[in-house]
């Protein structure tokens, strides 16, 4: 038999049968359509966290902290032998062990410090491009032109870089860095407001002016504090605090009544000790203003993280900002809190994520994150592949019944074929081919309809990021690759032919005798 | 017409040699012998006419001759042939190249045209549409029904629809023609005029008819040996 003929006789029985092969095809239709818009989205999800995040460069930053080490003490005697008849490999799991627990209970902690020292160790590793510090201190304000003007105290500082996008964007006179280690700062509108400058025309005056950055070093008045925590979580209010407070100056009067040993009435009176001595200096900065800039909108608080952003109303370059961090007294030998290293390409990232590890570091690369985002909305889309799956298998089974029903009524049919030379081979291929014609179409349909939903479902979704986090999707999340528009049709004919299998078993084995008795 | 069991022929080859040929139904407590260890041989030419009541068993013998049954016991031979040894395939090759079947109740396929019923069994050997196509509409012309070629069976008469099953029948010139109460349903001059056609193409083939009937006169016409059967046996 040619394959024409193989594909039309069951064509030409299918269409005799047309209002039953749609009913059954549109199960199938149903299958593949779930089944194509779930891992179009699911593909279309995925390529657009990658495109999105290359293009803030996300995939190649890597978070860097400060880490508390325990290293072992210079005088701490080796682990205890693992004692025992016992398998090398338990011996040695055990030997691990012990080492742990003795170097967490007699090891020292050691914090491996973002210093200056270690700044440029980062800068020196193999497939690092830059290393960005951010900065966070606190600190006065005020206006060096008007000597007697308002001050502000606790300001936040903090620092950018000039690859930052979104700053710029807010400027509203003035200009943003044009290096990292410019000394200049970017000062909020909001500030200059509360520092008494308030006019517009003086907005374009302050610029180039200077301001004063006064950084005075926080200590203790006492060498012990009081707190509490009541039963709903909450700490002291207000007044509560002042109570304590007072609480705290009588304290040290009333050591020698406590019931305690002379010693320990010692140890404690000279833990209590107020700090004694001079205050310490304040250091002083003065830098120009640059630019001015507005705080965020609403809308631009929704929008894509970045942790190169910051929200301080003082703003430095950030190579000045680490310089001025590192050379105020109260950091001497201190840590910045963070940095950001910036690698070469984004396969350097996991070399460069262990080197930071075995400094000492704690790390976190935004690939590690963006990996599990990616599994997440994977494994989501997975689910949805399987509900697909069950659904087309659904449609199969309603296959399976639908044509042995149409062999039972082409019995007489079957076994006038047979009677004229159709082989059981030949009658079972055309029972398979019906079955595959069937996952075919409903394959295609299925895929179509996918495609066509595809352009409102974009648009929807378009609008809802947008709408709540102010993110503009340019990509689509519906994709339609090659192994997608192959895999979707494929399936269905493979689940719709199996599903035909019984049926045209069943064709093939029929006795022409019987057969042609049929009515 | 001599109607003896002798067989007839100027021909000593032997087309087909059944030898304690036996078809039983049925379970070992309700078993039903349609074919009780027959012996027939058939030279190639002869034309044969099987005669009995029902259940004679001249319907079974048909189908195991036309390769749609199989015999339980015995053995069939057909044109150096042994059935039995036959894989399923084989046999629907057989079906298709040596034997032409005709019906009693026509057995069209009722949503195919005329046309397309006769083409079938070229389907199954795989020839090629223009090629079938061209045959299939010569073989209906041979019967008269030229003008009828994209008719449904259900728009024919009961000789028009015989007619287009003798034609499906000859369509792959087959050796062998079992035609099985062709006439059965037929009134008296369509019945004459399908068997003109069944005769013709013998003549004309050289063809083997086996034809089953209740007919005698019809037997008596058409072929040179009648073969009385009686309870799955021959008797005469």
């Amino acid at each position: 038999m040619q394959l024409r003929d193989a594909i039309g006789l069951p064509l030409r029985a299918m269409w005799q049968q047309k209002v039953r092969v749609l009913l059954t095809t549109l199960g199938v239709v149903f299958g593949a359509f779930v089944l194509a818009a779930s891992l179009s989205i699911g593909q279309g999800v995925q390529d657009t966290i990658t495109t999105m995040a290359k293009r803030t460069e996300l995939l190649r930053k890597i978070q860097l902290h400060p880490n508390w080490e325990t290293v072992p003490a210079s005088n701490q005697a080796p682990a205890p032998k693992v004692d025992g008849q016992m398998s090398d490999e338990r011996r040695g799991r055990l030997a691990k062990t012990l080492a742990d627990v003795k170097l967490q209970a007699e090891g020292k902690k050691v914090l491996r410090k973002l210093d200056p020292e270690m700044l440029k160790r980062l800068a020196a590793l193999e497939g690092v491009e830059s290393i960005i510090p951010i900065v966070r201190i606190s600190g006065d304000v005020h206006v060096l032109a008007k000597s007697q003007g308002p001050k502000t105290q606790g300001v936040q500082i903090g620092s950018t870089n000039i690859e930052n996008a979104e700053l710029p964007k807010r400027i509203v006179s003035g200009r943003f860095f044009q290096s990292n280690q410019e000394e200049g700062v970017l000062i909020s509108e909001y500030l200059l407001y509360r520092l008494g400058i308030r006019d517009e025309s003086a907005f374009q005056e302050g610029l180039g002016k200077k301001i004063k950055l006064e950084f005075a070093p926080h200590r203790q008045s006492a060498g012990f504090g009081i707190y509490f925590i009541k039963p709903d979580g909450s700490g002291p209010s207000p007044q509560e605090a002042q109570i304590l407070e007072k609480v705290k100056g009588q304290l040290p009067g009333l050591v020698p009544k406590l019931e305690l040993s002379a010693l320990e009435k010692l140890a404690l009176t000279q833990a209590m000790a107020k700090w004694k001595g001079p205050a310490p200096a304040a250091t002083v900065i003065e830098l120009p203003v640059v630019g001015v800039f507005r705080l965020k909108t609403e809308e631009e608080q929704k929008g894509p993280w970045n942790p190169l952003e910051t929200d301080s109303e003082v703003v430095l370059a950030c190579d000045a900002a680490r310089d001025l961090f590192f050379r105020l007294p109260e950091h001497e030998n201190q840590s910045l809190q963070e940095t950001v290293l910036v690698a070469d390409r984004q396969e350097s990232v996991k070399d460069l994520l262990e080197a930071t590890q075995k400094m000492g570091l704690r790390g976190y690369g935004f690939l590690e994150h963006i990996e599990r985002e990616r599994m997440l909305y994977l494994m989501i889309f997975a689910g949805m592949t399987c509900v697909a799956a069950v659904a087309m298998i659904v449609a199969a089974l309603g296959i399976t019944n639908t044509m042995f029903m149409s062999v039972l009524e082409r019995t007489k049919e079957i076994g006038i074929m047979k009677a004229v030379g159709a082989s059981n081979g030949q009658m079972l291929i055309m029972f398979l081919i019906e079955g595959t014609l069937i996952g075919l179409a409903g394959g295609l349909a299925g895929l179509f309809l996918t495609w066509c939903a595809s352009f409102p479902g974009d648009a929807w979704i378009r609008s809802m990021v947008f709408r709540e986090l102010k993110v503009d999707l340019k990509e689509s999340l519906f994709v339609f690759p090659i192994w997608l528009l192959i895999a979707v049709p494929f399936f269905s004919v493979v689940v719709t032919t199996l599903a035909a299998l019984g049926p045209a078993r069943r064709a093939a084995n029929i006795d022409p005798v019987v057969a042609l008795r049929h009515e | 017409m001599a109607s003896n069991p002798t067989p007839f022929s100027s021909n000593p080859q032997v087309l087909i040699q059944a030898t304690r040929l036996t078809r039983s139904y049925g379970t070992a407590a309700s078993l039903v012998t349609a074919l009780d260890g027959l012996d027939l041989t058939v030279h190639p030419g002869e034309r044969i006419a099987l005669l009995g009541k029902s259940g004679s068993g001249k319907s079974t013998l048909l189908n195991l001759l036309g390769g749609l049954d199989r015999p339980t016991a015995g053995e069939l031979v057909v044109d150096g042939m042994n059935l039995q040894d036959l894989s399923s395939a084989q046999l629907s090759k057989y079906r298709a190249k040596l034997v032409g079947m005709v019906f009693q109740s026509f057995n069209l396929l009722p949503a195919r045209t005329a046309l397309q019923n006769v083409e079938l069994p070229m389907i199954f050997q795989g020839r090629s549409r223009n090629e079938r196509t061209e045959e299939a509409a010569n073989a209906l012309r041979r019967v008269g029904l030229g003008h009828r070629l994209n008719h449904l069976p259900t728009q024919m008469s009961g000789g028009e629809k015989q007619r287009v099953a003798v034609a499906r029948s000859l369509v792959n010139r087959p050796r062998i023609l079992l035609a099985d109460e062709p006439t059965g349903n037929l009134d008296t001059k369509t019945a004459q005029e399908v068997m003109f056609l069944i005769m013709e193409h013998i003549r004309n083939q050289n063809a083997t008819l086996i034809l089953v009937t209740h007919d005698e006169e019809l037997a008596r016409a058409h072929t040179d040996r009648i073969v009385r059967m009686r309870d799955g046996r021959i008797v005469s």
